[in-house]
């Protein structure tokens, strides 16, 4: 008969906690859970139990296979969840507040935001400065970031809904092929910026993620902002049920947003990265025979994917000019891996809504020194 | 005899399969939630957690294995997730694994297997003296706060959460006699 006694409990001056205050005895609290459940349990209240079980696999169900078509008729639903959120936080509310911010997010709206990556500290220890840049959205295809490097050195990488642009730090500017796509993970000699709209951002935070009202968010600190945090779940069916090409397009761990409850204005978002280094094997992810995986470490994007470069592997250029791909230009412009092959993400990004409210409207234009890029040969 | 099915007969669904097997097994999940949880306003959250996952993972059941000692492990790790998002700690491993042997005791794999232990509970509530059976009425039942109890009973509350404590004991050893505890 097992015996042990041990201090295990749940933080104390908990109101929620039994008032038999059962001890540590595995026992103890057994009697004491068997007890609270003849007492306080009926049929009726079991039933229910049930029965809200019951709805959910149902709904989830539905959601399957109508998500496209519900996310554009019970938008009007999902704000009036945002709303409630206030007086009743549930974790399906908090997604819906989700939604809808990614809704807010995808408008023709200008805005700005103060993006700090801390990337992931070397092999050495040594812990890289922090890398600053600010992004300019308009939507989904007129974006255009200005990365602040040591000593005054700026990049500048834009797209003005036709074509993506790169202004160089030694002010030489060109124009890459008019259908590359907007890079997701920007290139830096000190690591890697996560870029993009923040619709596509929000989008990301689909079943995948356990998405929660919170208090004590470390992103928004005291602003009386709404706080969400995303997370993702260490359980064996999440990891199971998630596609890698979501964990690619997006593999952070945590993800606290700070909403503005009245606009559903995304104010401040921060996302933590896994902190272990390799990728998966081949790059699949399924269920873990051992269960899940401490904190939920997660790997790098595989190889073969954009992502991250390996931290410190790469040095700006002579002069800031970037040379010709050791392996060729990429079909559809795509980046191939970073030599030496991807390490693990910075260990956080952190996207912050400045005051900025507009943008001159050949602000995403390519400069007018921009020349077409030609590839190496 | 043949394991042919009539024509009219068809395969239940798995929804209908899992509504069976939610049914069957739900008391005891809780029971086994709150032994390893205690925080009430948790425990909802993580039983519907726990449900929800068990349905997104029900072809991955082995039928020939327990389905409710199924259950409690993904109970377990669905716990521990909250808890660690809330920056509490429930039980560790050790505690776990004691809980869960409380419980493979306690589980007859069915709801009406489930009912009859709690027959045997009542029956041992009924064994006990009476200080004690008036001690587990007035906390579980009543739900009155201990210093409500200390002030009636002219008990410190120490005294009460003693008594309250030795109460649970001795319905332990009750149950351990007659088989349904471990």
């Amino acid at each position: 008969m097992p015996t042990t006694q041990r201090s295990l409990g749940m933080m104390s001056n908990n109101p929620n906690q039994s008032e038999s205050n059962s001890n540590d005895a595995p026992e103890d609290r057994f009697v004491d859970a068997l007890l609270t459940h003849k007492f306080t349990e009926t049929t009726e209240s079991m039933d229910a139990r049930i029965n809200r079980v019951l709805r959910a696999v149902e709904s989830q169900n539905n959601r399957n296979y109508s998500i496209r078509k519900w996310q554009w008729w019970a938008l009007p639903i999902a704000a009036l969840l945002a709303i409630s959120l206030l007086v009743m936080p549930t974790t399906s509310s908090a997604s819906a507040v989700v939604r809808s911010a990614a809704k807010v997010a995808s408008k023709s709206v200008d805005r700005q935001y103060q993006v700090v990556l801390m990337p992931k500290a070397r092999r050495d220890g040594e812990q890289p400065p922090p890398i600053l840049a600010t992004l300019d959205v308009r939507d989904s295809q007129h974006m255009r970031i200005t990365i602040h490097y040591q000593r005054g050195r700026t990049e500048i990488r834009g797209r003005d809904g036709e074509t993506s642009w790169e202004q160089r730090p030694d002010g030489s500017a060109v124009i890459a092929d008019h259908d590359l796509p907007w890079p997701r993970w920007v290139e830096t000699p000190d690591g890697s910026l996560l870029v993009d709209s923040m619709a596509a951002m929000l989008e990301d935070l689909d079943d995948s993620y356990d998405i929660v009202k919170v208090d004590d968010a470390e992103a928004c600190g005291q602003t009386g902002l709404l706080q969400i945090r995303a997370s993702f779940p260490t359980s064996e069916p999440a990891l199971a049920n998630t596609s890698n090409e979501k964990v690619r397009r997006n593999p952070a761990e945590r993800i606290e947003m700070c909403i503005d409850p009245k606009t559903n204005e995304v104010i401040r978002l921060e996302m933590f990265f896994p902190s272990n280094d390799g990728p998966p094997p081949d790059g699949q992810r399924g269920p873990r025979p051992d269960g899940p995986r401490a904190g939920g470490e997660r790997g790098p994007p595989p190889d073969g994917e954009r992502g991250p470069p390996p931290d410190g592997q790469r040095g700006p250029p002579p002069n800031g000019h970037r040379g010709p791909r050791p392996d060729g230009p990429r079909a559809g412009g795509e980046r191939g891996p970073p030599r030496g092959g991807p390490l693990g993400p910075p260990q956080s990004i952190s996207f912050e809504r400045t005051d900025t409210k507009s943008f001159p409207s050949n602000w995403f234009n390519a400069p007018a020194n921009a020349v077409e890029e030609i590839p190496p040969q | 005899m043949t394991n042919q099915r009539a024509p009219h007969q068809r395969e239940p669904s798995a929804h209908e399969v899992f509504e069976v097997l939610a049914r069957d097994h739900a008391d005891h999940l809780l029971v086994f939630l709150r032994a390893v949880v205690r925080d009430r306003s948790m425990v909802d959250d993580v039983f519907q957690e726990t449900m929800m996952v068990a349905w997104r993972r029900l072809a991955d059941f082995d039928r020939t294995r327990s389905f409710g000692a199924w259950l409690r492990g993904i109970g377990s790790r669905v716990a521990m997730d909250f808890a660690g998002r809330r920056r509490m700690i429930v039980a560790d491993p050790t505690m776990l694994q004691e809980i869960e042997e409380h419980s493979v005791a306690f589980d007859g794999d069915h709801a009406q297997a489930f009912q009859t232990r709690m027959g045997t509970l009542d029956d041992c509530i009924e064994r006990l003296p009476t200080d004690y059976s008036q001690m587990v009425q007035m906390v579980y039942r009543a739900e009155l706060p201990l210093r409500t109890i200390a002030v009636n009973l002219a008990l410190t509350e120490e005294a009460v959460k003693k008594r309250i404590q030795r109460a649970r004991a001795l319905l332990g050893e009750c149950l351990q006699r007659k088989g349904v505890l471990a």
